[in-house]
């Protein structure tokens, strides 16, 4: 009922509702007064609405103002999470993305051309979210229910072990992942392409989409970058010769966690 | 965290009295409560500046209802003979009869998505463009079952049967 409807316009039940929840403009309050003035019938009816309303903020006023358990205290709802993810952390076994293993050679290291492969990785995997994120029936090739599969495919395609992070202490799931053609971007006189790379999905349940894209390339070593075009941002690194980007039409603090994860989870499981 | 805490704790107290009036059932509700102050906690960095922190909280809290009575939908919520037996013991409300008791036992047997409407506007005052965010609908969807939701509701307090079972209704 923020709209303003133009003078003339009849009035309607949703009106009349909003008449009861006084979320109507002035203007149009003033109409329905008139309205309802005119008929009693239609004013009882509403006044019963009203009465229905405050019938049940009474019932439930005790609760409202019974004292708020200690377990609901938002101190203690921070604290448990805070032990729940130093557990987390402490399990070495969850491993995730190992990389890198037995790929020797190819070795690029860091540089312009390091930079100029990332830049062109980064183009990638804004492409690969843009062209992906929207898609509503096929969003990945295969979905994260065929678990094992998508494992071994995923590896199998890009030559190392890439197990999808679990971004679920963020509130991310994994849909699944895709195969994509690699950057075929000649930098520095090295050809980048060859091996492709690797688009892993997550929903967070409400629409929220974001991607970890994972292409191997024989650099290490490059920090956080990050860019933004119109409302999607991505951080981009490379370490363990791959670049990896995570990207999402997401707040740049709440990228950066999803980031720090993915590379922590990484450190972890590629240490010898 | 410490801004999460600050912003949060306001709001518990309303987030209790919706989650009870959904549940009505009190330790089921401060469950579902704890779950959505996890889920927001988690979610905290990847909330959007902008939305309303009150109906985003109310939205998490919602859906998690939602997903409870969809896995708990397996079993039927009620022995239909029983519902008969309650029907004929339960005296209809009288003219006076807006007693918080009938209040919500008549409000449990509308559907969850009328519930909804009728509490997060009738008890909670959010504006209808909030409800619409809380429950993922145009705000049109609010208006109509707002509308439709009031007047079940005041069939029940009038002592009315309605037509379908409870808990099997799904309005659009």
């Amino acid at each position: 009922m923020t709209d303003p409807k133009p003078t003339g316009t009849p009035i309607g039940e949703d009106d009349l509702q909003a008449w009861v929840d006084r979320q109507l403009p002035a203007e149009r309050a003033a109409l329905v007064r008139a309205y309802l003035a005119a008929h009693p019938d239609q004013a009882a009816r509403l006044d019963r609405y009203a009465a229905q309303g405050q019938g049940l903020a009474a019932a439930l006023r005790t609760k409202f103002e019974e004292p708020v358990p200690g377990r609901l205290r938002a101190d203690a709802v921070l604290a448990r999470r805070r032990r729940h993810l130093s557990g987390h952390l402490a399990r070495a076994a969850a491993v995730v993305l190992v990389a890198g293993l037995g790929a020797a050679g190819g070795w690029i290291g860091h540089g312009w051309a390091g930079r100029d492969r990332l830049q062109a990785a980064t183009a990638s995997a804004v492409a690969a979210y843009q062209t992906f994120s929207v898609e509503v029936r096929h969003p990945v090739e295969v979905r994260a229910e065929e678990g094992a599969h998508l494992v071994q495919w995923l590896s199998n395609r890009l030559a190392l072990p890439l197990t999808p992070p679990d971004l679920a202490p963020l509130g991310f799931r994994l849909m699944g992942g895709r195969v994509l053609p690699a950057a075929g971007v000649q930098a520095g006189g090295v050809q980048a392409g060859g091996v492709p790379a690797a688009l892993l999905m997550y929903d967070d349940g409400q629409g929220a989409r974001l991607t970890v894209y994972v292409q191997p390339m024989g650099i290490d070593g490059e920090e956080f970058r990050y860019t933004q075009q119109g409302g999607v941002r991505t951080i981009i690194w490379a370490e363990r010769r791959m670049a990896l980007a995570v990207t999402g039409q997401v707040p740049q603090a709440g990228l950066m966690a999803v980031a720090r994860r993915v590379r922590d989870e990484m450190a972890r499981g590629g240490a010898p | 965290m410490p801004q999460a805490a600050a912003l949060l704790e306001p709001l518990i107290p309303a987030l209790r009295r919706y989650a009870f009036a959904l549940t009505q059932d009190h330790a089921g509700a401060d469950d579902l409560v704890q779950d959505t102050l996890e889920r927001a906690i988690t979610r905290w960095v990847l909330r959007s500046a902008d939305p309303d922190l009150r109906a985003w909280l109310f939205a998490i809290l919602h859906n998690r209802f939602i997903d409870m009575q969809r896995s708990r939908r397996r079993r039927p919520l009620h022995d239909t003979l029983d519902e008969e037996a309650d029907a004929a013991a339960a005296p209809p409300a009288q003219e006076g009869g807006l007693l918080g008791r009938d209040m919500l036992a008549q409000l449990a047997a509308l559907s969850p998505d009328h519930q909804a409407v009728l509490l997060l506007v009738g008890v909670e005052g959010m504006a209808y463009a909030d409800v619409a965010q809380v429950l993922g609908v145009p705000v049109g969807t609010v208006m109509s079952r707002l509308s439709r939701a009031r007047e079940q509701f005041r069939r029940l307090l009038d002592g009315e049967r309605l037509p379908m079972a409870p808990g099997l209704r799904r309005v659009k």
